[in-house]
């Protein structure tokens, strides 16, 4: 059936596309690059691109949250690149909007503007100490530290004078976490693009216990499959998995449990028992690098070594109970999490917080009408679309959250894209937005040391360089003034 | 995890229209065709294939987002998320093949299905992770054509919106 209006609108947008389309990106890590790669396959030539960046380095959590021991993940960086074959795309690193540019100057100029800028604080326990003691180390400055991020590079945690951590929280960052506290350097890390300082320190932990503790129950274990395997398999380096409170889960075993979580189980079944086999060393019998999962702990409260109190003694959980009831609406088993009068402790010098991240809204949001749900730390959307506005969008962690994987974002991008574009062809009223040469020249009015790809390029390759000789695929620059030196 | 049983019907509903598919291309040599063009080059991203040796070709269909088909001549050994990019389909790959994300993944026929190599742990560990997982799921960077496989046909998995915050939970 011939549908009219919607070949009206199709021919009416084809008379459109002579009108700007001009795109501001706020933000330079994978959401934002994936929706600007996605918005490119449009090939109309009215379509411009600029990606605003505060760091002269783009690809955010891909270069400083995405493990070093992970390169395979890293490699939608190539695809990045492919940016730059594009004239329709500008990079514009170095760049703060809000003080190189202001937000309303964007509006000016372009058409839509898309936020991607992903999360700038972290969760908080809520518990005294957890923001000025230097053993407890949210794992926003941890993984900073170790992947490179300027903000974090003189963190030093005292590892030397640790052995056993707490991590608090199961997602990936956390197994991430376990994973550069208990590999070996020489075998492990030495090779990756690592930071030199965490090599340093590394070199010289004595930790050898890491307990992941979770306020919640097994089923709702947050870290994938993927990268538990990966942590289990590590007792082919000679760092074993100590087991974890089976006892409290012993109904899980008689539930039909769904592909995901039945893997889950096996996995725990399966490497338990290596530890009885292999662990053990033959001439002390004692067992070197061990961790443990934990589940129904809710920290309390820290108490500090009188020893030395620059660390930790141990960590005081309120214990929960858990019931776990099917759910025939869903299919899926619903786990209910209540406190209990027990408090539990667990011997530990050192926390590292790993309970996810917030975004923060932009200075200017109040006075652009931009709306912002501070209790969830996101702009609020639908598929992106920043509620009551048609020229915003957003994507990535300040759209859902700290939560999902390149696939989500992937998935995402994709679908935002469509949207934008669709939105491009109603916005486009006749006005021809400025964009680009308008962008550039308050940049250069304001002297503002703009970093432009062939810029990052020369970092980038700087950074290949001094790696080489290491047998590394990088070593980052951790200062955001050398790399400006570097690409003057 | 859901494993939806919709791949069946989906690649049973395509199939007549199947049977008339004639547009055959090749997998090669696209990619220097259209890196040429210059506003493409950043929606492009592939491998170059080899040509298939004359009496060797193998075939394969792909179903794309809007239903619309794809048939290639293509060698033994290539994978499915290499021909993909090097015809420009819109498949990602964003490890770049190395099974550590799910974006190449494929709906497979299901009178193929059985006559690839079971997925491993680790594919199986990245599918579960995949948006509209299905029984015949599997990643494209892990399935290689073979003669068993000629004629095959893969879906790929169609993106729904009202997909919020509760889909990552």
């Amino acid at each position: 059936m011939l549908n009219l209006t919607k070949v009206g609108r199709r021919f009416f947008s084809f008379s459109r596309s002579a009108y700007s389309k001009k795109v501001a990106v706020i933000g330079a890590g994978p959401s934002g690059f994936y929706t600007s790669l996605n918005l490119l396959k449009d090939k109309d030539p009215a379509l411009q691109i600029d990606m605003f960046e505060k760091n002269p380095c783009p690809f955010g959590l891909v270069r400083y949250g995405v493990a070093p021991d992970h390169p395979e993940v890293k490699n939608c960086q190539e695809r990045f690149q492919d940016t730059r074959n594009d004239r329709r795309f500008q990079y514009f690193g170095n760049v703060s909007v809000g003080s190189d540019i202001k937000l309303k100057e964007l509006y000016d100029n372009y058409d839509v503007v898309v936020y991607s800028y992903g999360s700038s604080l972290e969760n908080k326990l809520g518990i005294p100490g957890e923001d000025d003691h230097p053993a407890i180390i949210n794992s926003r400055a941890f993984v900073g530290w170790y992947n490179g991020d300027p903000d974090y590079r003189d963190l030093d945690p005292p590892l030397d004078k640790v052995d056993s951590v707490i991590i608090i929280g199961n997602g990936n960052v956390a197994i991430d976490i376990a994973r550069i506290l208990m590999a070996p350097v020489d075998s492990h890390w030495k090779t990756t693009d690592i930071t030199e300082h965490a090599l340093r320190i590394l070199k010289k932990s004595t930790v050898e216990k890491v307990t992941i503790v979770a306020r919640r129950g097994f089923l709702e274990s947050k870290f994938t499959n993927k990268e538990f395997k990966e942590l289990l398999e590590l007792h082919n380096e000679g760092v074993y998995f100590g087991g974890w409170p089976e006892e409290k889960f012993s109904s899980l075993k008689d539930l039909k449990l769904g592909r995901v979580d039945k893997r889950r189980l096996s996995l725990v079944n399966k490497y338990k028992s290596v530890i009885d086999e292999e662990a053990k060393d033959a001439e002390t019998g004692k067992v070197k690098k061990v961790w443990y999962l934990d589940y129904l702990k809710s920290p309390i409260g820290f108490k500090v070594d009188s020893n030395d109190p620059s660390l930790l003694e141990e960590v005081i959980f309120r214990d929960n109970a858990i019931t776990i009831q099917h759910d025939p609406d869903t299919g899926k088993y619903k786990s209910t999490i209540t406190p209990t009068d027990g408090f539990s402790s667990i011997v530990c010098q050192m926390v590292i917080p790993s309970i996810g991240y917030k975004c923060e809204p932009m200075e200017e949001f109040e006075e652009l009408g931009i709306p912002f749900d501070t209790g969830r730390g996101i702009i609020p959307n639908v598929d992106g679309k920043v509620e009551g506005r048609d020229d915003s969008f957003c994507v990535g962690w300040i759209a859902n959250g700290s939560r999902g994987n390149i696939n989500s974002t992937v998935m995402t991008s994709s679908l935002l894209a469509g949207i934008i574009q669709d939105q491009l062809k109603v916005v486009a009223d006749g006005t021809d937005k400025p964009g680009r040469t308008s962008t550039e020249s308050l940049l250069e009015n304001r002297k503002v040391r703009v970093v432009n790809w062939d810029d990052w390029v020369k970092i980038s390759e700087y950074e290949r360089s001094q790696g080489e000789p290491k047998g590394k695929p990088g070593e980052k620059v951790t200062d955001y003034g050398e790399m400006l030196k570097i690409c003057k | 995890m859901f494993r939806l049983a919709l791949s069946r019907n989906l690649l049973r509903a395509v199939t007549p229209s199947l049977r008339t598919t004639i547009s055959i291309s090749h997998g090669y040599p696209a990619s220097t065709a259209l890196r040429s063009f210059r506003s493409f080059p950043a929606a492009f991203h592939g491998e170059q294939l080899t040509k298939p040796k004359p009496g060797e070709e193998l075939h394969i269909t792909f179903i794309l987002k809007d239903g619309s088909q794809r048939t290639y001549e293509v060698s033994e050994g290539d994978s499915i998320l290499d021909i993909a990019q090097a015809n420009g389909l819109d498949m990602e790959g964003a490890c770049g093949g190395s099974c550590a994300c799910s974006t190449c993944h494929v709906i497979v026929d299901p009178d193929f299905y059985d006559k690839i190599p079971e997925p491993d742990d680790d594919e199986n560990d990245m599918l579960d992770l995949a948006f509209g997982l299905t029984e015949t799921s599997r990643l494209g960077c892990q399935v290689h054509m073979t003669k068993d496989l000629d004629g095959i046909r893969v879906a790929l998995p169609a993106m729904t919106r009202n997909m919020q915050n509760k889909d990552f939970k």
